[in-house]
């Protein structure tokens, strides 16, 4: 099966290891991801702010590209890619915005291809197929779904299974043989937009999320969005820089690609997901 | 166009012209309304004659044509604003009825701008005098409604219908015949059904007795809807009866069970397919196997329609102006002799005792003239409103020739495009006359 | 034929200002029927009247035309004035020449030309009038009072004290009704069942109370004055006959671990029971959902130990019939559940409220039972998860209410005070607890409420915030509650022990199907709609039919109270005579014409034409056809519009008047 990818900027830089992670996996899922040629920025959180029009013709052209590559299904693995590419088809569904972003972006727009999420891509391929696929069934692991807040929001945009308290990553987990708890973070924002900002309240935020997930039983936290990842993994030493002694002890908690323990099940090597480029890779 | 010119004509020689208004008001919003507008000395032009009813509810279309008959210029129907009515639903009820009503008058070609419709509460005496202020200089601007039937007489000039050349008509017995023939003779051998009502070869025939089945036919002439015959009393009297239907006349059987006016368990119904039998109705019709038979004999596919149509004399019609419209059917009209073939022919047609004949009140004059002619094709239409089924008869059995089912058409497309219903099609459906909507439209009501 | 007199009113110089009325009585002197026609200063006042009463007598006139004011304002003085002389009152006609002529006209000589035709329009009528006699419909001087709630008491005992008796269908195994299950109330703190347990006991005991308990409204037929009603006695598998209540059997029972419906599953009851220790009747039921006997033939041990021989394991549901003349309907509330779980999709509830996840999250009516001196836990408040005493306790306001997303745009009107009044009961058992409280608005009009509200945030230390919750989490075993305060502008965040959402109020189940049975209307939330808001509050569209309670709008107790108490009183009215009277101007089908189409049947907005038979004398069937309930038919007239053969029509406006009128015209 061939799919369109867009990558977005983060998983060409600080996130590459999600797409050595992504192609690894579904390379061996028999999904083959098939990079749109010329692909721009999709304007993420920060075009919106400044030009409403730019934030929707940035993804517009790649949007464009996509259809003009032939492909049915786009699949952009983070989710602020995601939703901007989302919120076009949307704009371009609802109102006349269809030739007027046509006219700026200098191509066709039908806005009939499908955005995925890497959920999503999982879906398609079949939650049997997945679990039949299943070589090391990840018995050790009691994962904290985290979905963090772009990937299901904003909800008529997403049309999520459940915004608040969604389930459907934990299907997924669930085909693997690992456990998942309930807590209570799991759509909390992480403070990723504010990482160069305001490092106070990332910190902050990032150890509700890993104490939380701890405190519920969990010993790994799964994501979907490179954001997340860089935030929880990265920032988890200054976090237990701060905090590590209200608890008495360091968090250690891994933070795994949600294709990352799906290869990890499949029997990929950890080196081979990138797994080994994280910076907690021990409990 | 010529009437344009009339009316300018009469315009010029009518500058003193007083409009005579009719108004129909419900007691509780709008007579209210304008009792309000005297008591806050609100004037308005001394025009306009209220007649003061319950509720819209009770103000039966006739009167609209009454108030035309005795001389008025314009008429007003007004009553409580949705919601507000007095009695919770009249003012829906007369809504649902004044849409098909319009329909109607404007296929007849009366002169819409006439006839004005709305709601006033009894808080509304300003909206009262603006209403009636505004009527009034608006039939002054028209003038005398001199155009009602075409002054009253049939002009020559007036404009006809294009009607194709006839179709060729070759005569064919349908191989259905036989076994039609001998599913009746069993019936009534075995005593499952006293009566059949059949097609013979001169109309229809009434057989009793298992040896007679022979005299039935099925052929293409058997057009007539039999189903008609099941309301006559002495057919009643003779037991349970078989009848004969096409796809189309079936159609009626659903309306009268509906309307309780038959005990579907105790008839017998034959349906035939058919594939057209070549009159007019068959071009637009599509049904081919009857649904609810008893019992269907043959088999039919063909084409859904003609290959080469007739022309459509009904679009013909509503493209005239209204104006010509009412001189045609002032035209047609005057060939009426009130026969009332029309109603003897149509299965919707069941009174005991038709409104035509009733004499306190004459609600319809009962002589053939364009008066009494218009108000008795505007009963007749408008009681089959949503309930017609297009058999046709009625313009098949008339003997001047008058395309009367033409303005059941209009109806019919009414009851279609604003209540999605049509008569006879789905047993489950709720009537349209005697139900409401909230949001039945009234783009029309002021 | 006719004697027609005609009586032109000058209403001082109100109309003749503009109506010539000499012109008007000579011209109309000359229309057909016409043989007296006079005008006169004043035809209203005495010296009028007695003008009219005189002429009636002396031209022995079979019909007279009053041209004046409007028939809203003066057609009853003069219909009383033609009676008293002797003339049927149905044979008076107004003209109204003032309000819609002289009143709003100027030119003279146009103003009496119209004056002349709406006369002319009237006489048209009177000649065509008949006399008319009122109807007399008889009444069946009982009452039944549907909802043994607090309004259904009131409205029960106020009809019984007045002398009628009354039938009162409850539900549940006991009266009392929400009221029944609280703990103390606004704005006075007096103690819920201390007020109403008396009042429970009189209904019990009232001679003229017919009590059905554990019963359910099957069916009403009939109209005001004379309806049946079906009763559904539910199954108790105890004979009351017998019992004395004595509580031996729910004592021994051994499933005693079944959520109390009483305590909306605070506390826990036997499979026998009696809901709570007051109630009414004092007569135990079995659930038969968990009862072993009953499931499986086991157990038995209540029938063996009652002495009475009371429990009847072969008890089943019984239908009465009653007879009543009005019905009052007192159905009462229930509370919008707000668990994530809903039997319409436009309901999913507040699933971030955690309620029904987290046992600590509970609603105003649970908490209620927990903080009663007489709820599951005896009156010491422990929260429901591990019985600790609650230090923090957080309530929500306007859970669902005032809530498009959840389709209730509308206030509940009570949380605003029963919140408060949660604070302060808290505070009063919990000394060193804190209440916190989320409101969108303080709705507190009512005597004495906002000073209350003051007192729950003054003296209790109430600590209000105005603002939405977000989410509630649990950790450590304490609620996290994740706010706004939108005074100050900052987010809050508390560590609660007990979380308490006063959800929006909704009518009871089933409501809308007993409306559909009495023919009365609701709203599109299922509350029962009042004749008209503000002028007929208790009256419904069905005659004989009022509503009481919270079953009409969300309300508290002193209003629901008065609302009952009105209904009582719109009830007496009609009992207070053996016959109702009936304004006669119905519709009426002629029955031989008719071709029972029932168009009519379907159009009736009162349902008041039925199917009906034409028999001949020994009974042999001659025909169909529709016939008109002069007890339910309050005519409109749809009816006649609808008829193809105008074989129905309307008395005081019939086809042969109206056409007269029209056709007077030409």
């Amino acid at each position: 099966m061939n799919i369109g990818y867009y990558p977005g900027c983060a998983l060409h830089g600080s996130s590459n290891d999600y797409e050595q992670s992504l192609r690894a996996c579904l390379g061996l899922l028999d999904v083959q991801l098939q990079e749109i040629k010329d692909w721009i920025c999709c304007g993420a959180t920060a075009a919106h702010s400044l030009n409403h029009k730019l934030s929707l013709a940035l993804p517009a052209r790649n949007l464009a590209l996509a259809e003009r590559d032939g492909h049915k299904q786009l699949f952009a693995p983070c989710p602020l890619c995601s939703m901007q590419l989302l919120k076009v088809q949307k704009a371009i569904a609802g109102n006349g915005a269809r030739g007027e972003l046509a006219q700026i972006v200098e191509a066709d727009l039908r806005g009939d291809s499908q955005v995925l999420n890497l959920i999503q891509v999982f879906q398609n391929i079949g939650l049997d197929r997945l679990k039949a696929a299943v070589k090391i069934p990840q018995k050790e692991i009691t994962a904290a779904c985290y979905y963090g807040c772009l990937l299901t929001r904003p909800p008529d945009v997403t049309h999520f299974d459940d915004f608040e308290q969604p389930t459907s990553m934990e299907a997924v987990v669930a085909a693997t043989g690992a456990k998942t708890v309930d807590w209570n973070y799991k759509t909390e924002c992480c403070g990723a937009g504010m990482t160069m900002a305001n490092e106070d309240t990332v910190l902050d935020l990032a150890h509700k999320i890993l104490s939380n997930a701890a405190a519920h039983g969990a010993n790994c936290i799964v994501v979907a969005c490179p954001m997340c990842h860089v935030n929880l993994d990265m920032k988890q030493e200054a976090v237990n820089r701060r905090y590590g002694k209200k608890h008495g002890k360091k968090l250690g908690m891994v933070v795994y690609y949600l294709s990352d323990l799906v290869g990890l099940a499949l029997g990929i090597s950890a080196e081979q997901l990138g797994i080994d480029r994280h910076f907690v890779t021990k409990a | 166009m010529s009437d344009d010119s009339t009316r300018d004509g009469t315009m010029t020689e009518n500058k003193g012209f007083e409009p005579k208004i009719v108004a129909y008001v419900c007691n509780w919003c709008t007579y209210l309304g304008a009792d309000l507008a005297g008591t806050t000395r609100l004037e308005y032009p001394p025009n306009v004659r209220i007649i003061r009813l319950p509720c819209t509810g009770r103000i039966d279309f006739n009167l609209i044509v009454k108030g035309f008959e005795i001389g008025a210029d314009a008429v007003l129907v007004s009553g409580c604003h949705p919601g507000d009515c007095h009695y919770t639903a009249g003012n829906y009820h007369a809504r649902r009825r004044w849409i098909l009503f319009r329909e109607l008058l404007d296929t007849l070609g009366f002169d819409l701008r006439r006839i004005h419709f709305t709601w006033i509460s009894a808080a509304e005496g300003k909206k009262w005098q603006q209403v009636i202020t505004e009527m009034t200089e608006q039939t002054r601007q028209l003038g005398p409604y001199t155009d009602l039937y075409a002054n009253g007489s049939a002009q020559d000039s007036a404009n006809d219908l294009p009607s194709g050349p006839p179709t060729p008509f070759e005569f064919k017995t349908l191989p259905a015949e036989g076994a039609l023939r001998e599913s009746c003779r069993k019936l009534l051998a075995d005593g499952t059904v006293k009566v059949v009502i059949g097609y013979g070869q001169r109309g229809p025939a009434i057989l009793t007795r298992a040896e007679d089945a022979g005299r039935l036919v099925w052929n293409n002439r058997c057009v007539s809807n039999l189903t008609t015959y099941l309301k006559r009393k002495e057919i009643k009297a003779l037991g349970k009866p078989a009848v004969v239907v096409k796809p189309c006349d079936e159609k009626s059987l659903v309306v009268l069970e509906k309307e309780s006016q038959l005990d579907r368990k105790n008839i017998h119904v034959i349906g035939m397919a058919c594939e057209g039998v070549g009159e007019p109705k068959c071009t637009f019709c599509t049904a081919r196997t009857p649904r609810f038979a008893d019992e269907t004999l043959g088999e039919a596919a063909g084409p859904a329609s003609l290959a080469d149509p007739p022309p459509n004399r009904f679009a013909a019609l509503m493209a005239m102006a209204p104006a010509e419209r009412m001189a045609f059917w002032a035209k047609q009209f005057d060939r009426c002799v009130k026969c009332y073939a029309c109603r003897q022919v149509c299965p919707m047609c069941y009174c005991e005792r038709c409104i035509a004949d009733k004499n306190r009140p004459i609600a319809i004059d009962p002589a053939p003239s364009a008066k009494g002619n218009f108000a008795w094709q505007i009963a007749r239409a408008f009681h089959l409103a949503a309930r017609c089924v297009g058999c046709g008869e009625c313009s098949r059995a008339c003997p001047a020739g008058i395309d009367l089912a033409l303005l059941n058409i209009a109806l019919h497309k009414a009851a279609q495009v604003n209540f999605g219903y049509d008569a006879g099609v789905d047993p489950a459906a709720e009537p349209v006359v005697g139900s409401y909507a909230l949001q039945d439209k009234e783009d029309f009501i002021g | 034929m006719s004697k027609i007199g005609v009586f032109t009113c000058w209403c001082g110089e109100n109309i003749a200002r503009t109506v010539d009325v000499d012109e008007v009585a000579k011209r109309v002197a000359g229309f057909p029927g016409v043989v007296c026609s006079l005008n006169y200063k004043y035809m209203c006042s005495d010296p009028g009247q007695a003008m009219v009463r005189e002429k009636i007598a002396s031209e022995k006139l079979d019909g007279i035309v009053v041209a004046s004011c409007s028939p809203h304002m003066h057609l009853k003085t003069f219909r009383k004035a033609a009676q008293t002389a002797g003339l049927n009152p149905y044979l008076v006609e107004m003209a109204n020449i003032r309000e819609q002529c002289s009143w709003v006209h100027h030119d003279k000589p146009s103003a009496t030309a119209k004056a002349i035709d709406i006369i002319r329009l009237s006489v048209a009528k009177v000649r065509n009038d008949v006399p008319l006699r009122p109807i007399q419909v008889p009444v069946t001087r009982r009452a039944l009072v549907i909802g043994g709630g607090v309004a259904g008491i009131q409205a029960a005992l106020d009809i019984a004290d007045a002398g009628h008796e009354v039938v009162m269908v409850e539900r549940e195994p006991s009266i009392g009704g929400k009221m029944a299950g609280l703990s103390e109330t606004f704005p006075t703190l007096d103690c819920s069942q201390c007020i109403l347990t008396p009042r429970m006991v009189e209904v019990g005991q009232h001679p003229r109370i017919k009590l059905y308990s554990y019963s359910e409204v099957e069916a009403v037929d009939g109209f005001v004055g004379n309806f049946k009603i079906k009763i559904r006695q539910k199954a108790r598998y105890v004979d009351v006959s017998k019992c004395t209540g004595c509580g031996d059997c729910w004592s021994v029972c051994p499933l005693k671990k079944n959520p109390s419906e009483f305590d909306y599953g605070m506390g826990m009851r036997p499979a026998i029971y009696i809901p709570f220790p007051q109630a009414v009747p004092a007569r135990p039921v079995i659930d038969k959902k968990v009862c072993a006997k009953l499931i499986r033939n086991g157990c038995g041990l209540c029938e063996k130990k009652c002495k009475a021989g009371a429990i009847d394991f072969k008890d089943e549901d019984r239908v009465v019939e009653e007879s009543v003349g009005c019905i009052v309907v007192a159905t009462g509330y229930k509370l919008y559940n707000i668990a994530k779980e809903q039997p319409k999709a436009s309901l999913a509830g507040y699933g971030e409220y955690g309620y029904g996840k987290y046992k600590d999250v509970i609603d105003s009516l649970q908490f209620e039972r927990l903080i009663s001196a007489s709820g599951p836990t005896g009156g010491v408040f422990k929260r429901p998860s591990d019985g600790a005493i609650p230090k923090n306790v957080v309530f929500i306001s306007c859970v669902g209410s005032r809530d498009n997303a959840k389709g209730m745009p509308y206030c509940s009107k009570i949380c605003c005070m029963y919140t408060a009044k949660h604070t302060m009961l808290y505070k009063h058992k919990v000394h060193d607890g804190q209440a916190h409280v989320f409101y969108m608005d303080i709705r507190a009009g009512g005597k004495g409420y906002d000073e209350f509200v003051r007192r729950a945030i003054e003296q209790d230390g109430a600590r209000y915030y105005r603002g939405r919750v977000s989410k509630i989490t649990q950790e450590n075993g304490k609620l996290i509650v994740r706010g706004a305060d939108t005074l100050a502008g900052t987010p809050v965040e508390i560590e609660a022990d007990l979380v308490v959402l006063a959800s929006a109020m909704r009518p009871a189940d089933g409501v809308e199907e007993l409306a559909q049975k009495l023919n009365i209307g609701y709203d599109e939330f299922g509350f029962l709609m009042e004749s008209h808001p503000k002028l007929r509050p208790v009256e419904t569209n069905t005659g004989g039919v009022f509503i009481a309670g919270a079953c009409q709008a969300p309300k508290d107790i002193p209003e629901a109270v008065a609302q009952a108490s009105a209904a009582a009183s719109k009830v007496q009215v009609m009992l207070a005579a053996d016959e109702l009277t009936r304004e006669p101007e119905i519709a009426a089908i002629n029955e031989q014409t008719c071709a029972a189409c029932y168009t009519c049947l379907h159009t009736c907005p009162y349902h008041a034409i039925e199917r009906a038979e034409v028999r001949t004398g020994r009974g042999v069937f001659i025909k169909n056809t529709a016939r008109v309930n002069a007890g339910l038919c309050m005519g409109c007239g749809t009816c006649v519009s609808v008829c193809p053969s105008k074989s129905a029509d309307l008395q005081g406006f019939s086809e042969q008047q109206i056409y007269a009128m029209v056709e007077s015209l030409v």
